[in-house]
């Protein structure tokens, strides 16, 4: 299957062309992201591709911040970017025996990565973008935990995106009582 | 406001948010704070041993083992209580939701104060499991008192509270949940948001409505709220009526946020349904999972 490539600038291609339509057909396709891709460039390709924001009732919301934001608020310091990756983790015990499968959106500095939920969306948004590898966590008597390379395909990028930023509604400012 | 305020608390790091509002609540309100932790579950007959909810381990519970356990949720809490004061402890062998409960109906506790889950979850992982922990889904649910639910430390919570939202889909369950919310703003003197969503999804089902539709919808609703509940409230004024369209939930973060609220109001469930088979509304999940702010649920008028 074809791989995607993200632009900074929002832009879809495909084989090195920019799509036009029918968005929808290459959500299973693989992607990379761009040099200098950004969350801000996320945004823009949702406002490229508006198609997309059926995806998730929150995806509106959150493209409506970006757009208001406008380059003009602060971005944050505490992270030097953002990364996005694929956990799987399994327990075999205690209890019955599970896997989940799942991707996240977290900042990152140095080799740390660090939770966004307490983090205004618009804070967020100039800080570089890079996709991860894949986490793979056994838990049982102990804990084990392996590193794989990974492809991530443009829903689950798009779909985990929306999750993570979900928790962000943080205000953007505290109130004053009458 | 509150004379008693029980903080339910499993003492793991994922309850240390609802244990600093807690120590802040009732040092505000001057309330007597009983910090309430259910250690331990009974073996099932009558044998003398139990199962630590902590370690996972039986143990034999006698006067020294609860002693321990007390010793041990003072040195959690060391540094909450060096600033705020030396609560009430409790600690007891049960079901957790049972116990708090039990103890809450007992003691006439005017307020549970919680956290959303028992655990710290990624929320990228959170989405698998249950939303939110059965205890406080119990709880909230058979409380006679309004349950504050936690989920993230409060980043608005100037002096509890400056900005108070009351969500309401205009049910039965919600005038008990703006009782709450009215009382709570009238005692303190902030401000009240009443707030409802149009959920435009299912207003007109398979039709899509025009902006006509929407204004007139939203022009209704905000009649209904003069008639349920600013009729209600006497010469109390500082309030404001929003209607917003959108899905409820969404809806609702977006105007928290708007308004830096600082406690969102509402009820446990909204239909119309049997105690017994009444569940958390799904919009109140979705709303106790990220509100940036406490959540109070309320589920019951009795003890307002």
């Amino acid at each position: 299957m074809e791989s995607l490539c993200l632009t900074k600038e929002g832009i879809i291609l495909n084989r090195d062309k920019p799509v036009e339509k029918n968005v929808f057909s290459l959500l299973s396709h693989p992607i990379t992201l761009a040099p200098g891709f950004t969350l801000s460039s996320f945004f823009a390709m949702i406002s490229q591709y508006p198609e997309l924001i059926q995806l998730s009732e929150l995806l509106e919301t959150f493209l409506s911040m970006a757009t208001a934001s406008n380059d003009q608020f602060a971005q944050t310091g505490e992270i030097e970017g953002l990364i996005f990756f694929k956990t799987i983790a399994m327990k075999g015990f205690p209890g019955k025996p599970s896997i989940q499968i799942y991707n996240s959106l977290k900042g990152r500095k140095g080799s740390q990565t660090t939770p966004l939920k307490f983090f205004q969306v618009e804070s967020l948004l100039a800080h570089t973008l890079i996709l991860g590898e894949l986490k793979h966590i056994i838990f049982g008597d102990g804990q084990d935990e392996f590193i794989y390379e990974t492809v991530y395909s443009l829903f689950e990028l798009i779909e985990g995106i929306t999750w993570e930023l979900s928790f962000n509604f943080n205000p953007l400012q505290c109130s004053i009582r009458r | 406001m509150f004379k008693k305020i029980l903080f339910a608390t499993n003492a793991s790091p994922a309850c240390d948010a609802a244990a600093k509002i807690a120590f802040e609540l009732a040092e505000k309100y001057e309330s007597e704070l009983i910090l309430f932790h259910v250690f331990a579950e009974p073996s099932h007959g009558s044998g003398a041993f139990v199962t630590d909810y902590v370690t996972g381990e039986k143990a034999e519970v006698g006067p020294d083992y609860h002693e321990w356990v007390k010793e041990e949720m003072k040195n959690t809490y060391d540094a909450l209580i060096q600033k705020h004061g030396e609560p009430l402890y409790e600690a007891v062998v049960g079901i957790p939701s049972t116990e708090i409960l039990r103890y809450a109906r007992k003691n006439e506790v005017d307020c549970i104060i919680m956290g959303a889950h028992a655990k710290q979850d990624d929320p990228a992982a959170a989405r698998f499991r249950g939303i939110v922990g059965a205890t406080m889904q119990k709880v909230a649910l058979w409380a006679k008192c309004p349950v504050l639910i936690i989920s993230r430390p409060c980043e608005t919570c100037f002096w509890y509270f400056n900005q108070i939202v009351f969500g309401t889909d205009f049910s039965k369950a919600s005038m008990s949940a703006f009782q709450f919310a009215y009382k709570m703003a009238d005692h303190i003197g902030c401000k009240l948001h009443l707030f409802h969503a149009l959920n435009i999804e299912t207003s007109q089902a398979g039709v899509a409505p025009g902006q006509k539709s929407i204004e007139s919808h939203i022009k209704e609703a905000k009649a209904k709220m003069e008639r349920l509940y600013v009729s209600q409230m006497e010469d109390f004024d500082n309030y404001e009526i929003s209607v917003w369209e959108g899905v409820p939930y969404v809806e609702l973060l977006k105007f928290a946020r708007e308004t830096s609220a600082d406690l969102i109001v509402m009820a446990h469930h909204t239909k119309e349904v049997d105690m017994e088979e009444a569940v958390m509304g799904s919009t109140m999940e979705q709303v106790v999972l990220r509100s940036a702010c406490p959540v109070a649920s309320v589920s019951k008028p009795d003890r307002l």
